[in-house]
């Protein structure tokens, strides 16, 4: 039975009950969990197992349980707390403030430019037109659990109720990181080996300059999806 | 072909699925027949980009597909939309996943010649899908009435796990299409050259050695066609003068001489290698103000059968020299 497997098991409970307005949906089909505080949650396990394995990597399929240390880290960060109902909270916050600073994509961007390519047009359409679309993906919350247990694994005070989702701001006017949040996407999209593995390193680096206080990019939208991009394509994608 | 999944059999028997990613657009698959149409691994001398699927065209109509290993069946892919390449995608996946039911891995990374990570589809190779149905010769196992068309983007139809040595043939990206055409007939020494011995070795010096023989397989075909018109029009004339004779001779000298026989092949003068040829010859303390471009490939050939040891420690100059003209030769005479 693969690690994935057992943690969803672990979980199934949390399926179609509220964690203070949170659900958690398994959709046939892959349709996403559209409405406010949904979840897709085959999405959110992943998420999860990405902050205990500290890696966005996906789940592979069919693995026999070969990672014991993930569900040890799990035994010894649980202590009395439920640490995958404070994941998905904090996750919920997270979206919520995304939502709260009305991020759009300028109009004339949603259906592509008249100087764009074949090329784009064949890449298919923006990643997100507005601030949610942008995180309520797979590759996002893979890499905000990457990254968060990343810091925490330097800083024992990072924990999700530390974060300081409150003091989030866009650092730019917002049409403006929409557009340059999907060119990122699309950069990466046309360079990469692997499209899905470089977009969730994306993202790990994104939550990784936003969470950490030394960043010079903490808190901060744009630069911190500024930066993300650069490290990315400096790390390998 | 309405499909979800598909199962791929390792060679120790573990059955693996393979997901279809529910947002690849299926709509056309579902008039595909599996036996119209051909896959093969198709190799270039560098990593891809999961975003580089190249349509592969005959006279402007769709006949195939170039497609990274690591983009099929990939969630993320944003060509999934596109019914025409989801399907090609579908079809490749299918062969792979269907042949290992068979014990058969050649066109996956298991296979005996894959490296890397084992996993059903090949990554930095492309799955080359081919329609034979609208292909006026079927593409066949080693491209033998294509090659020159693939081989002038630095593509080869191979199975071997190495990759093909870079070239500037592959520089760039492949863009969204490629054109095929039939190329000429060769013998299928010329083909194993150009498929199979030049882009594999690493010596430039025989690369060069490689690169010449079509030189003279074009210098033989020129040699042909000239002695069959000469003897066209000799048998023509009733009675010659000496003079009249003496043409015939000079024209007949011309066709088995070698430097007359080069400079008809290597017609228009190609720039850059003409360039690098002159590099090449002037570090080698050569003069070339006299020579005209075939000149200096001859003299740089005679250097290398007769001299070697003049040209041995100069094996990066000869290496961009004979890079440049074999692309010139593929784009060119070997096209025609």
């Amino acid at each position: 039975m693969s690690l994935r497997h057992q943690i969803e098991i672990m979980y199934l409970n949390y399926l179609d009950v509220d964690i203070q307005g949170i659900r958690l949906v398994r959709q046939v089909d892959g349709e996403r969990a559209r409405q406010p505080g949904e979840y897709n949650f085959r999405d959110t396990i992943e998420g999860f197992n990405s902050y205990l394995e500290r890696s966005e990597s996906p789940l592979d399929r069919g693995e026999v349980l070969d990672n014991i240390s993930s569900l040890e880290n799990l035994a010894k960060e649980n202590n009395n707390q439920d640490l995958f109902r404070e994941f998905v909270m904090v996750w919920d916050r997270f979206i919520k403030k995304i939502a709260s600073l009305d991020l759009a994509l300028p109009a004339e961007d949603e259906g592509g430019t008249n100087n764009q390519s074949e090329d784009d047009e064949r890449l298919g359409k923006p990643w997100a037109s507005n601030g949610a679309q942008v995180f309520k993906r797979a590759q996002a919350i893979s890499g905000f659990g990457a990254a968060i247990g990343l810091l925490r694994d330097d800083d024992d005070a990072i924990a999700f109720r530390s974060l300081d989702i409150d003091g989030i701001i866009v650092g730019a006017d917002e049409g403006e990181f929409m557009t340059t949040m999907n060119g990122s996407v699309e950069n990466i999209n046309k360079k990469a080996k692997r499209i899905g593995n470089a977009q969730r390193l994306f993202f790990r680096q994104f939550f990784k300059m936003l969470f950490w206080n030394e960043s010079g990019c903490y808190l901060n939208l744009h630069k911190a999806q500024l930066e993300a991009y650069k490290s990315a394509v400096k790390i390998g994608i | 072909m309405n499909v979800t999944k598909f199962f791929f059999v390792r060679p120790d028997g573990v059955r693996e699925a393979v997901t279809v990613p529910f947002d690849l657009n299926k709509a056309a698959a579902s008039k595909v027949r599996l036996k119209d149409y051909s896959v093969y691994l198709v190799s270039t001398g560098r990593e891809l980009a999961e975003s580089e699927i190249v349509e592969v065209k005959y006279k402007r109509e769709i006949v195939g597909f170039l497609i990274p290993g690591q983009a099929i069946l990939s969630a993320q892919n944003p060509r999934n939309h596109d019914r025409i390449y989801a399907a090609y995608s579908l079809i490749a996946a299918s062969r792979v996943c269907s042949d290992s039911l068979n014990g058969e891995y050649s066109l996956s990374g298991y296979g005996p010649n894959a490296i890397g990570v084992p996993a059903p589809f090949i990554s930095d190779k492309f799955y080359g899908i081919f329609w034979n149905s609208k292909l006026p010769e079927p593409i066949g196992p080693n491209a033998a009435k294509y090659f020159v068309s693939l081989a002038r983007h630095g593509l080869y139809l191979s199975d071997r796990a190495a990759l093909p040595r870079e070239s500037i043939r592959t520089l760039e990206a492949f863009g969204k299409s490629l054109s095929i055409a039939l190329n000429p007939e060769f013998p299928d020494y010329v083909r194993k050259i150009v498929t199979e011995l030049h882009p594999y070795t690493d010596n430039p010096h025989l690369c060069f050695f490689y690169l010449y023989q079509l030189i003279e397989h074009l210098m033989a075909r020129g040699y042909e066609s000239s002695l069959a018109t000469l003897k066209g029009d000799f048998d023509a004339q009733p009675s010659l003068s000496v003079t009249q004779l003496k043409d015939f001779l000079q024209q007949f000298k011309n066709i088995v001489s070698e430097v007359p026989r080069i400079r008809a092949v290597l017609l228009p003068v190609h720039g850059p290698s003409d360039s690098l040829a002159e590099a090449l010859l002037s570090s080698l303390g050569e003069s070339f103000a006299e020579l005209n471009f075939a000149d200096k490939v001859y003299r740089i050939r005679n250097i290398m059968f007769h001299d070697y040891r003049r040209v041995h420690d100069f094996g990066q100059q000869l290496e961009d020299f004979q890079d440049e003209l074999m692309s010139y030769l593929l784009s060119n005479q070997l096209s025609s």
